[in-house]
């Protein structure tokens, strides 16, 4: 349980593809095309975020309150000046909350935990493992 | 493109979101189409228009995967209905209730198409017949030329050729190979490849001649590819003199070992040595073709030191080189930095100067398959629009028809946009119908093609109906239902419907007879074009098979027998068993005679040789070519091929007897065309720098007499035709395979397996390849021009049915539409003749103008067949003649029909009739 009253372990495992916006979020707030394209580098293009998936994972996850959508997008935000954008250009940031650092955190360690087993295994070295 | 192919998209696009529900749609509807618009405009600058369709391909998919999802969840858990507090950018409207209404037209539409099953069959199959066509020739495109390889990065890996002038040459040497390696900084890796065939035993005894090929160990490394059992090559299995070591192929795993998991560490025989596999390659994985079914690795001048040759040096290519480039490295600036080594390695060796070009490894597997597929993809896509007419004509014959329907709908409070719509859900339902059977035809379609042309085709073993080409069927259906329903749904609803009430069901507001017609010329001329074109590869094909090939081709079997090298290593023991095996050929029953050649008419292996002619002078830098062909004793007597002077080789022909030959006619018109040939003397002048020196293979450079010429025979193909040839006996060259050709009295295939024991009982290691009757050869080699040339004309046919049926049926509704007119004139006098004459002549006039606006856009489209045709120009006038009367006189049969039927009017009838 953590300290904002709610149990984190409820919504792991993460779906991987959530886990992975986590984590770009963590690193600064974004729009869509940049999440996208960070997930995209992140993997070196072996996963890709179709648009529908992507805006209904974006709705999901703000419902659940992991990210929100950010009012006035940060001067780091790539693009022109926000006074000088478009209402067109004026796309929707997203930023994580605390909450979704702490799952994003926990599905971390959830998946270090996992490894831990998977080594003691020793299925990672060839020809070794069961 | 760019522009109005990014607003058609849009508007597309924007359709597509309303799929979404309303509260989704409102939150995200216009950032999704602001990021699809940026993936756009990156696909195009990045691939061009397939990047597009694959695009477009991933989006539907996802779109309708999505929006299905989210329809569920909604409903499943109505808070989630409003995520957020939408400031809308897509205000709500009555749209949203759009499923719901939806629904109740797929209803109705159903309960009228119910009532019609003649025409949904007819519209149904005629849709079947073109979208088919589109899927089975998308799912072609989508395999071979969309998909990329199945390695990482793909992009990065580039053929590595020489060219000079028009020629290309794919082989290099070591020294190349290792002048490349240390020298590039903008390739991370390179692997060096060639054939290598031969027959493989397994320690149990089994034979089996199959094809592999000699790697370097950095092949599977850069491509990125790992073995599913064992491992790839290590260093000291790739230098000379090193552990022999084999990966196996799924397939060659498969067939010679069962799968056995057990496999690695195995022993087989292979060219004479022994090779411990130590790994198995993934199921898919082929390099460099199909055919390959193992690597070994190909440890330096390994090949050079089989074929004797003792010194390498940087004029003996004989290795295909494949690279990776570093990440964001242009292809242009890697060649230019091979181009700059290569220039070194040349000046250094005193070579000729050729350029350094770089292939992308797709576009080098695809060749020129791009150009006809897209073509082909254009010709299914003219049978798709010739159908869609045909089924808009059908719908436009029965608007008055539809009349009533539309009246009381529109007096019921029906808009005319909620008609249009219902219309189009009919139109939308006959396209799903459509797709569904023409899918199923192009399973059946693909089927066929891959049995008969898999090996032909490049990635032929990647051919299949995924996601993505399903998609794109829906895409096809939705287009073809806007093309042949929103025309006549537009035409129906406009009539005058508050007039109609008035009229109380007499026929009025007809739709216009000229739309129909229009669309009948335009099928007829569709139809011209996309059978001028077939016209034009059936009579290349015809010409191209109907070359003189200057043998008797029936009656003949063929195969290809490679001896053990170690094993006969002595020229009398080569030539003692091949003699020996004729004989005891010539015994069997059924076998008139038996002879052997290097190089047999059709079989792909011959090689051209540069020769230096007695008393001709050569111009300083130009050389003289001829091919070689080695043969055994009775070979012109076996193959039926004249001897038109002088004598046949005989026994007193032998390794240290003088050197002699026979020349083709090519050659005595060549070079003695006014002196008899018998006598005249020739010598080969050695290798060119670049290519194996194949003077050193033929027993050096003595003096070969000319003592015999034979009738000129085709030798690689219709294609090329007849050239230079001499024919030397395999007595003075003792080479240790050879193609044995039988003269049977009988089917050439049944003696198969009697010969196959012969050959056991004399050589039990042997393994028989390549058994094939000559003239399964002689097709096998036009097979590439057969399939296109079946592949156009079945579509060209199809679309022409489909034109003749849209003659028939326009014909047909405009003589029940006249009935009465024609009644009339019957009462009046006009006799059965002048009726049929009325009738055909306005059919007629319609196919003539179709078939004349045909013409003229075939004469400016069939000008991109020009590369495929053989001895007939694009414009070739007897083809055009010929297709043209073709058609019209079918059209005239198809207006025969109806106008006959008009004749046989009884005008009394006809008057009472309404």
């Amino acid at each position: 349980m953590s300290a904002h009253g709610f149990d984190v372990r409820e919504l792991l495992p993460l779906k991987p593809a959530d886990f992975q916006v986590l984590l770009v979020l963590c690193e600064r707030p974004l729009h869509a095309y940049g999440i996208c394209k960070a997930v995209e580098d992140q993997l070196k293009g072996q996963v890709r975020l179709e648009i529908g998936s992507l805006y209904r994972m974006m709705g999901r996850l703000t419902t659940v309150g992991l990210i929100e959508e950010v009012e006035n997008a940060p001067a780091s935000v790539e693009g022109p000046p926000l006074e000088r954008r478009s209402p067109a250009q004026r796309r929707k940031t997203y930023r994580i909350t605390e909450q979704g650092r702490q799952v994003a955190r926990a599905e971390a360690r959830r998946l270090r935990e996992v490894l831990e087993v998977v080594e003691d295994m020793d299925l990672l070295t060839e020809g070794g493992g069961v | 493109m760019r522009s109005w192919g990014l607003s058609f998209s849009q508007h597309l696009l924007r359709l597509l979101l309303r799929l979404y529900p309303g509260p989704f749609r409102r939150a995200y509807g216009r950032e999704m189409a602001g990021l699809f618009r940026q993936r756009y405009r990156r696909a195009l600058v990045r691939g061009g228009l397939p990047a597009v369709l694959l695009l477009w391909t991933r989006t539907l998919a996802d779109i309708l995967r999505t929006a299905w999802r989210e329809h569920r969840s909604s409903c499943l858990d109505p808070v989630r209905q409003s995520p957020h507090p939408p400031p809308s950018p897509f205000p709500r409207r009555r749209g949203d209730n759009l499923m719901k209404s939806v629904l109740s037209d797929l209803r109705v539409a159903l309960r009228g198409l119910r009532k019609r099953p003649g025409f949904v069959l007819g519209a149904t199959l005629a849709l079947a017949l073109g979208i088919g066509a589109n899927t089975a020739i998308f799912s072609l495109i989508h395999s071979i030329l969309i998909q990329p390889l199945p390695y990482p990065d793909s992009h990065q890996l580039m053929m590595i050729y020489r060219t000079q002038g028009d020629q290309r040459d794919e082989t290099f040497s070591q020294f190349d190979l290792d002048n490349f390696s240390r020298g590039s900084s903008t390739f991370s890796s390179f692997a060096a490849f060639h054939e290598s065939e031969d027959t493989l035993r397994t320690l149990e005894g089994a034979s089996h001649y199959v094809s592999g090929q000699a790697v370097t160990r950095e092949l599977f490394p850069l491509l990125g590819v790992e073995p599913v059992l064992g491992r790839g090559f290590n260093a000291d299995e790739d230098r000379e003199g090193g552990p022999r070591a084999m990966v196996l192929s799924q397939a060659l795993w498969t067939s010679l070992f069962g799968s056995d998991p057990s496999v690695v560490g195995k022993v087989v025989r292979y060219q004479d040595r022994d090779h411990t596999i130590v790994g198995v390659m993934p199921e898919g994985f082929h390099f460099p073709d199909t055919r390959t079914r193992f690597w070994v690795a190909v440890q330096g001048n390994d090949l050079l030191k089989r074929a004797g040759i003792k010194n390498p040096s940087p004029g003996l290519t004989f290795l295909r080189l494949i690279g990776r480039l570093r990440p964001d490295v242009e292809p242009g600036a890697a060649q230019d930095e091979l181009a700059a080594l290569n220039q070194r390695l040349e000046e250094e060796y005193g070579l000729r100067h050729r350029d350094i070009v770089l292939v992308s490894r797709h576009e080098a597997v695809v060749g020129d398959l791009g150009s006809l597929l897209w073509t082909l993809l254009g010709s299914v896509g003219l049978v798709l629009l010739i159908a869609c007419a045909n089924v808009a004509n059908l719908s436009l014959s029965r608007a008055s028809e539809r009349r009533r329907e539309m009246v009381l709908r529109n007096a019921l409070g029906a808009s005319r946009l909620r008609l249009v719509r219902q219309m189009l859900t009919e139109s939308g339902l006959l396209a799903a119908a459509g797709a569904v059977l023409g899918v199923a035809l192009a399973v059946v379609f693909l089927q066929w093609l891959t049995a008969a042309g898999s090996d032909l085709l490049p990635r032929g073993n990647n051919i299949s109906l995924n996601l993505e080409v399903l998609l794109f069927t829906a895409l096809v259906a939705a287009i073809s239902t806007v093309l042949f329903g929103l025309l006549p749904a537009l035409r129906t609803s406009s009539l005058d419907l508050r007039g109609a009430l008035h009229t109380a069901g007499r026929v009025s507001g007809s739709v216009s007879p000229r739309l129909q017609n229009g669309l009948v010329v335009c099928q007829v001329a569709l139809a011209l074009v996309l059978l001028s074109g077939a016209g034009l590869l059936v009579n290349s094909f015809i010409r191209l098979t109907s070359v003189p090939t200057g043998f008797r081709s029936e009656n003949l079997l063929t195969f290809w027998l490679g001896l053990s090298e170690q094993k006969y290593d002595e020229p009398n023991r080569v030539v003692g068993f091949f003699e020996d095996l004729m004989v005891r050929l010539e015994a069997l029953p059924d076998v008139e005679k038996a002879s052997y050649s290097y190089s047999l008419p059709f079989s792909g292996t011959t090689f051209r040789q540069s020769i230096e002619v007695e008393g001709l002078e050569t111009p300083e830098g130009q050389r003289e070519w001829a091919r070689t062909v080695i043969i055994g004793p009775h070979h012109f007597e076996t193959l039926g091929i004249p001897l038109l002077q002088g004598r046949d080789f005989s026994s007193g022909d032998h390794l240290d007897s003088a050197r002699v030959a026979i020349i083709n006619e090519s050659m005595s018109r060549r070079y003695w065309p006014d002196d008899d040939p018998i006598g005249k003397r020739f010598q080969l002048s050695g290798g060119v720098d670049g290519s194996i020196d194949s003077a050193e293979y033929l027993g050096g450079r003595p003096w070969i007499r000319v003592v015999g010429v034979a009738a000129d025979v085709v030798r690689r193909g219709y294609q090329e035709g007849v050239q230079a040839e001499f024919y030397v006996p395999h007595a003075q060259i003792p080479w240790a395979g050879a193609s044995i050709a039988l003269r049977t009295r009988r089917d050439p295939l049944d003696l198969v397996e009697r010969v196959r024991r012969v050959i056991a009982e004399k050589e039990p290691a042997i393994a028989l390849t390549q058994i094939s009757s000559m003239q399964e050869r002689m097709a096998g080699s036009v097979l590439s021009e057969r399939l296109r040339t079946q592949l156009w004309t079945l579509f060209a046919l199809l679309a022409a049915s489909l034109a003749v049926i849209g003659v028939y049926g326009v014909m047909a509704f405009a003589v029940s539409r006249r009935r009465q007119e024609i009644g009339v004139r019957m009462a009046l006098g006009a006799g059965r003749i002048s009726v049929v004459k009325l009738v055909l002549g306005q059919g007629m006039r319609l196919a003539l103008l179709g078939a004349g606006l045909g013409l003229l856009g075939a004469l400016a489209l069939n000008r991109m067949l020009a590369g495929l045709l053989y001895q007939v120009t694009p414009s070739d006038p007897l083809t055009y003649v010929l297709v043209a009367a073709l058609l019209l006189a079918v059209a005239a049969l198809a207006c025969y029909l109806p106008a006959r039927r008009a004749s046989r009017i009884d005008p009394l009838t006809a008057l009472r009739w309404e």
